[in-house]
């Protein structure tokens, strides 16, 4: 990546684009009086930032909201960062936090780690779905960078596979994976892994429900991530959802392939200027516009300029 | 003189679906079908496999499997059931005494697996079959058929009977609908799919080596083999013995450099390789095994421990008599009470001690050991020259300490990070902070 591009890398604005079309997504299916998020418990990742914490309770309208942070000595600065008393800070590693939490409301559970792929992931997921009853909303998002597999020991290159598999159980990964680990292709494969872990481990577990995709976003601030969900559902929630026709209204829900949120690095000036020609069918042409911008960066700012996040700095 | 009494004895439909149907998994059920293929090539070639991994013997013949969540079918072009074979017994619980072995180095054993494999899953059972010149179908309602009376009526109805000049292409089609919940679920499982494809590149790595392609769900099966390192200084064994009609070969060695950190929470990737196999007419039959069954544990042999993680063993039985190999109905274990399994078993225990033996002094001159496992090129279980004994790396002892020690997760990875070391192992990690200290304090 060019320098200038990675800037805005701490601002993240396809991670924010992100947030707010799964937000979409979950207000579009909130519609439904079985979904109703108010009696819903979210579970994150919060961090110091509790970006996440804040959309769901601002947006989603979700009242019970709980955190797990690993760092014992951030204890305070997390619990005093909680953005609403309705926050709820859980200290430990987050297998055994989970492992003591009690699941008597329905949840959204977000695992939003920043880290690389790791088996204790697939723990955590384990343990919120067979946990979990019909309606119950799990998602993950891990980074999708294909150097993550590049190990080498004492001097030798470690078969990126063997890599593989050492952090996933080898069932879940696709059979054409050895195919798939160039950079480009890479992001795919996390997607599909989560799937076939989550949708086995519902049918697993309990008889009567079944996993229904809803995520699978690849984007990239700097570091290429992904995020995969959809809900556990039994018969009954599984023909509301399809009866949401959700498709046809998002393209971005997830379907069969990955969906990738690619919105350029803009400056405020670039973003004024493209928003003058905003809403339109179809994407300015890159020679009709006062500087450079690739074609997929504008057309995917015309998709998401309305979720587009806009920086400053304020002085309090 | 008065009628003579009768106890009923016969077997009642129900239970045989029910019963044989019960101790078997899905995955080798579906493994049966596929044997039946391949004895279906194996009847049309008369042959001997050479167990050399004759490349052609199945060249030409094709197995598609596939299943979803409403109907699985398994489609080959392996010959197809002679109209004689079905009336006479292919279809019969059990196969009679009195049928020649007509196959081969057949891999069906009981004349069980079909019938075993159809009942497991579902209700309704379409098969249609040809030879190239006869052919015929065969429909089982499965409920219909136990219903019907008499009770001592076993019999299926064959239909669309062609006896010469047929047009349905030579071989054997079987589709199963109506199947029961559980099935279902598997079959939509993600994971229960690649299993299956794992499993068949695994067991049928010497008949796929040979020629015969599979495809589950469209994919092609890819075969594969267990492989050793072998190099001028490191080398396994490979033997063989004839018991009667049948013949062992046995190799052992080295698959993989062991690991850099073999503690017991090491992550060790692809640890479900290593150990024995049991192969019986090129079919795996025990993958992988840690356990008594092949040795470890028992006197002679310590218990598997991570530091054996590279070893692999191959046990080959082939006999054109598959009743006397030691394997069990299901096929995916040994008979451990076998006699010509037990003569086996001495020969592979040896060579594990053997291996053990090597590990256990390997960690005196780990970089030379290193060098040499690392530098030997990899040839599958067929390419290994025969050698009476494990050729192994000469280490020279004495010298040399270990140093072994347990430290919080969170500072081994923090020290690891100070050095560089980003995806390092602990022990690589330990290794570095001495040579540091060394390298800055002692003079």
């Amino acid at each position: 990546m060019r320098s200038f591009e990675a800037i805005n890398y701490s601002l993240r604005p396809n991670k924010n684009v992100e947030r707010k079309l799964i937000a979409r997504i979950l207000n579009a299916i909130g519609k439904n009086a079985r979904f109703d998020w108010r009696d819903y418990r979210y579970l994150g990742l919060g961090s110091m930032w509790f970006v996440d914490f804040i959309l769901m309770h601002k947006s989603i309208g979700i009242n019970k909201l709980v955190t797990i942070e690993k760092e014992h000595s951030r204890a305070k600065r997390v619990s005093f960062n909680a953005p609403y008393s309705c926050v709820e800070v859980k200290i430990g590693m987050s297998t055994s936090v989970l492992r003591q939490l009690s699941w008597e409301n329905r949840t959204i559970a977000w695992l939003d780690y920043d880290d690389v792929l790791r088996s204790y992931m697939f723990d955590d997921l384990n343990e919120i779905i067979v946990k979990s009853t019909t309606g119950n909303i799990v998602m993950v998002s891990v980074n999708a960078e294909a150097a993550q597999l590049n190990v080498t020991e004492n001097d030798a290159i470690v078969d990126p596979m063997t890599v593989l598999k050492g952090l996933v159980n080898a069932t879940y990964i696709p059979t054409d994976a050895d195919q798939r680990l160039s950079k480009n292709q890479f992001p795919a494969l996390p997607g599909e892994t989560m799937f076939n872990f989550m949708k086995s481990s519902v049918l697993n577990t309990a008889t009567g429900l079944d996993f229904f995709p809803l995520f699978n976003f690849a984007y990239s601030d700097g570091s290429r991530m992904v995020t995969y969900g959809g809900m556990i559902v039994d018969a009954n929630d599984e023909k509301i959802l399809k009866g949401l026709s959700l498709r046809s209204s998002f393209e971005f829900v997830a379907q069969h392939g990955q969906f990738e949120i690619q919105v350029p690095q803009l400056t405020f000036k670039e973003k004024l200027e493209l928003d003058k020609r905003m809403p339109c069918a179809v994407a300015p042409k890159p020679e009709d516009l006062p500087f450079e911008l690739k074609p997929s960066e504008i057309e995917a700012y015309r998709k998401f300029y309305q979720d587009y996040p806009m920086y400053g700095e304020f002085h309090p | 003189m008065p009628a003579k009494l009768k106890a009923a004895g016969n077997p009642s439909k129900g239970f045989f679906i029910r019963m044989i149907t019960r101790d078997i998994s899905l995955t080798d059920c579906m493994l049966d079908l596929l044997d039946n293929s391949v004895d279906g090539i194996n009847r049309l070639k008369h042959g001997v496999s050479n167990g050399n991994g004759n490349a052609s013997r199945y060249t030409g013949f094709d197995v598609k499997i596939k299943f979803a969540e409403r109907s699985f079918s398994i489609s080959d072009n392996c010959g197809g059931i002679p109209i004689k074979i079905a009336q006479e017994y292919a279809f019969r619980f059990g196969r009679p005494d009195d049928v020649i072995e007509d196959s081969g180095q057949s891999i069906g054993l009981y004349g069980i697996g079909m019938k075993r494999a159809m009942f497991k899953m579902g209700k309704g059972i379409n098969l249609v079959t040809s030879t190239g010149q006869e052919s015929f179908s065969l429909d089982i309602d499965v409920d219909k058929w136990r219903d019907r009376e008499p009770e001592t009526d076993w019999d299926f109805d064959l239909t669309d009977v062609k006896r010469s000049g047929t047009d349905v292409a030579a071989g054997t089609t079987i589709t199963i609908h109506k199947l029961y919940p559980g099935i279902k679920r598997d079959f939509e499982t993600p994971a229960f799919a690649i299993d299956m494809n794992h499993t068949v590149e695994r067991d049928y790595a010497f008949i796929l080596q040979q020629g015969l392609e599979i495809r589950v769900n469209d994919k092609k099966a890819k075969p594969i083999m267990p492989s050793f390192r072998e190099s001028e200084l490191i080398a396994p064994m490979k033997i063989t013995k004839k018991i009667g009609d049948v013949n062992i070969e046995i190799s052992a060695g080295l698959a993989t450099p062991p690991p850099e950190d073999e503690s017991s929470d090491a992550n060790l990737p692809d640890m479900d390789v290593y150990g024995w196999y049991v192969v019986c007419n090129d079919r795996v039959v025990v993958t992988a095994d840690k356990t008594a069954l092949s040795g470890w544990g028992t006197p002679g042999v310590g218990m598997w421990h991570p530091q054996y993680y590279g070893f692999l063993g191959v046990a080959r039985f082939d006999s054109h008599s598959p009743d006397l190999l030691p394997w069990k109905t299901t096929k995916r274990d040994v008979d451990p009470s076998s006699t010509i399994y037990k003569t086996a078993l001495l020969m592979m225990k040896e060579a594990s001690a053997k291996f053990i033996e090597y590990t256990n002094k390997r960690k005196v001159e780990l970089k030379k050991a290193r060098e040499i496992e690392r530098a030997a090129p990899t040839k599958s279980v067929l390419q290994v020259a025969r050698r009476d004994t494990m050729k192994l790396p000469i280490i020279a002892t004495g010298g040399m300490t270990r140093i072994c020690y347990n430290k919080p997760t969170a500072d081994v990875e923090a020290v690891a990070k100070a050095l560089g070391m980003r995806n390092a192992s602990p022990r690589a990690v330990g290794i570095r902070t001495f040579d540091y200290v060394k390298e800055k304090e002692v003079e």
